[in-house]
């Protein structure tokens, strides 16, 4: 069997499993192993018979197939005829790509914006501020005694964080792995992730806030005098914060349920605070958000490099940062934009339906191996390679690491790849 | 610790028995009845009564309906349903046997081995070998620990 013992890394979440093992039969992936079935989902849509092989030009409302130079060079012509592009998407693209992408924004004067604000953008973006950084998941295999997920579901997102790295193996200071480890979690309702915790910290919706106010009232010698906290009984809330005073390596993974739920910016600062505090009071404690996508990490960090903000850069004539989003939303319901080039994304589907109306009206080039709702609405549609499978580059995983892709061989050069296609562009613009 | 799916207690079991402790089956009552019966160690049809007596009929249907999902398991006890598993791999890497035959899964790192008693293959979690499971003989010892981490609830342990 060709392929036997082959690793690939797994482009299904930001964990970037990187010990997938597949064989081969015809040319098609017949066996996988180790993959949780998101994985498995996004590697066999590879031989889809939905995965998009030939690239389309809209021309009266229907689709007709062109080359790829042709789709390319009408492709340019679009970018060359605009004002100003709105370059968009990202988080699930190589950094190879994502730097393309921002070379274009640089030299076109467009916007370079994308997930990043959906997901951690911000959260990242504090973290860095605040010299924080993100720990490694060696880091947290090996030496965190207490795992905490708040507001996030790896349960039913990323299905192998606690299994590869988080909860279940043993490391060096947790020898005997979930027998060493404790295991809470903070969320709005009985989650995948919740049901398998030793804590279970069910608080009421929005209520994030005030647990954290609390657990650094508390950490700061001022005890709490109320029956309940955020909707947890005080005697529950007294036992998470014996857990946080006694264990030695706390490390807190937060999801969107932290980020997104009404407060977020507030929530994500004084959720630092709660881990600078810990930190202060002589534990180790280390926080991580949940980034999704899986380049949504490298996308946040090239984007904070190159226009230091997560998202919504509004690059001017010169290749200069014009200006800065505080809100990726406000950028894309009021700035003035006349094109889009989507990469790896589909925000006809994901965004509220003023942004979605907007960029249908204007013309769209969309680059993606499926039909997504947005590629049905675009002008130009180019099918790329399935990241990780059929094309390589590198990826940051959820924790910074950089992961060089290590796509099967015999599929490379099936379909160009997000890069090939951005430096193919660049070049005619 | 996590909620589970309700599962068979041998009171249940012997509520619907003859509760004559006749010993017919062989055991002393039966209350070790019902206990066996759920460890798989004996059958229904192991309780002649039960059969025997038209009064009992009606509670011999119920159990028979009771009793059914352990038709489906493994020797065990352990059923994985694939149609809820996930692959998430916790089985793979908290079940004790597995790290014992294969030392890298205790590193959370997947390792393609056939002797293995879970493997993860094409998304799903895969039962290979369970001879090796620690709830069967010698050991017998009531291990749940992938039951008691599976996410989804595919693997219920009777």
């Amino acid at each position: 069997m060709e392929g036997l013992g082959q690793t690939l890394v797994c482009t299904g979440c930001s964990l970037l499993c990187d010990d997938i093992e597949y064989e081969m039969e015809d040319g098609v992936v017949s066996k996988l192993y180790h993959i949780c079935m998101h994985g498995y989902d996004k590697v066999m849509f590879a031989f889809s018979p939905q995965r998009l092989k030939a690239p389309l030009l809209s021309s009266n409302g229907s689709f007709r197939e062109v080359s790829l130079d042709e789709a390319i060079s009408k492709a340019a012509e679009v970018l060359k005829s605009s004002k100003k592009p709105l370059l968009y998407g990202w988080s699930c693209a190589t950094n190879e790509a994502i730097d393309l992408g921002l070379e274009i924004a640089k030299k076109l004067g467009g916007i370079f914006d994308g997930t990043m604000w959906i997901c951690h953008g911000y959260s990242i973006y504090l973290a860095k501020k605040l010299g924080m950084g993100l720990p490694k998941l060696e880091e947290v295999l090996n030496n965190a005694d207490h795992v905490v997920f708040w507001g996030a579901n790896p349960g039913d997102n990323h299905l192998r964080h606690m299994s590869r790295y988080a909860v279940f193996p043993r490391g060096e200071r947790v020898p005997r792995g979930i027998e060493t480890r404790m295991l809470s979690a903070v969320d709005i309702r009985m989650t995948s992730t919740v049901k398998v915790a030793m804590n279970k910290l069910l608080i009421n919706p929005g209520g994030d806030a005030e647990l954290l106010s609390a657990l650094i009232s508390e950490l700061e010698g001022k005890p709490i005098q109320r029956e309940e906290v955020a909707g947890i009984p005080l005697k529950t809330f007294l036992e998470f914060v014996d857990v946080l005073k006694q264990r030695p390596y706390t490390a807190i993974f937060y999801g969107l349920g932290l980020t997104h739920s009404g407060k977020g910016k507030e929530n994500v600062e004084l959720f630092y605070r709660l881990v600078q505090l810990l930190n202060q009071n002589g534990k180790s404690c280390i926080a991580m958000p949940m980034a999704g996508h899986y380049n949504m990490v490298g996308a946040v960090i090239k984007s904070l490099d190159a226009g230091g903000g997560p998202f919504a850069i509004d690059f001017g004539e010169g290749g200069e940062v014009a200006r800065r989003g505080e809100s990726a939303l406000d950028a894309l319901l009021s700035w003035e934009y006349d094109s889009a080039l989507i990469v790896g994304s589909d925000p006809l589907s994901s965004l509220p339906s003023e942004i979605a109306q907007r960029i249908r009206s204007i013309p769209t080039i969309v680059l993606d191996y499926r039909l997504s709702l947005t590629a049905k609405h675009a002008d130009i549609v180019i099918p790329v390679a399935v990241p990780g499978v059929e094309s390589g580059g590198h990826a940051t995983r959820m924790d910074e690491e950089v992961v060089t892709l290590s796509p099967i061989g015999g599929l490379v050069g099936r379909f160009p790849s997000d890069e090939e296609v951005l430096d193919k562009l660049l070049k005619q613009l | 610790m996590s909620e589970k799916s309700k599962k068979l207690s041998p009171l249940e079991v012997y509520n619907l028995l003859p509760k004559t402790n006749c010993k017919e089956c062989g055991y002393p009552s039966c209350i070790a009845f019902a206990t066996n019966l759920l460890l798989g160690k004996n059958k229904l049809e192991d309780c002649p009564p039960l059969f025997r007596d038209p009064k009992y009929a009606a509670n011999l249907e119920k159990l028979k309906t009771l009793l059914k999902p352990m038709e489906e398991m493994a020797e065990t006890g352990i059923k994985l349903d694939p149609d809820k598993c996930t692959g998430c791999g916790n089985c793979v890497v908290v079940c004790p046997v597995n790290v014992s035959i294969e030392p890298k899964i205790a590193k959370g790192i997947g390792v393609k081995r056939f002797d293995l008693i879970f493997l993860v293959e094409n998304g799903k979690a895969k039962i290979l070998d369970l001879e090796k499971c620690r709830r069967f003989p010698p050991e017998r010892i009531n291990c749940r620990v992938c039951e008691e981490y599976c996410y989804s609830g595919a693997i219920e342990i009777f």
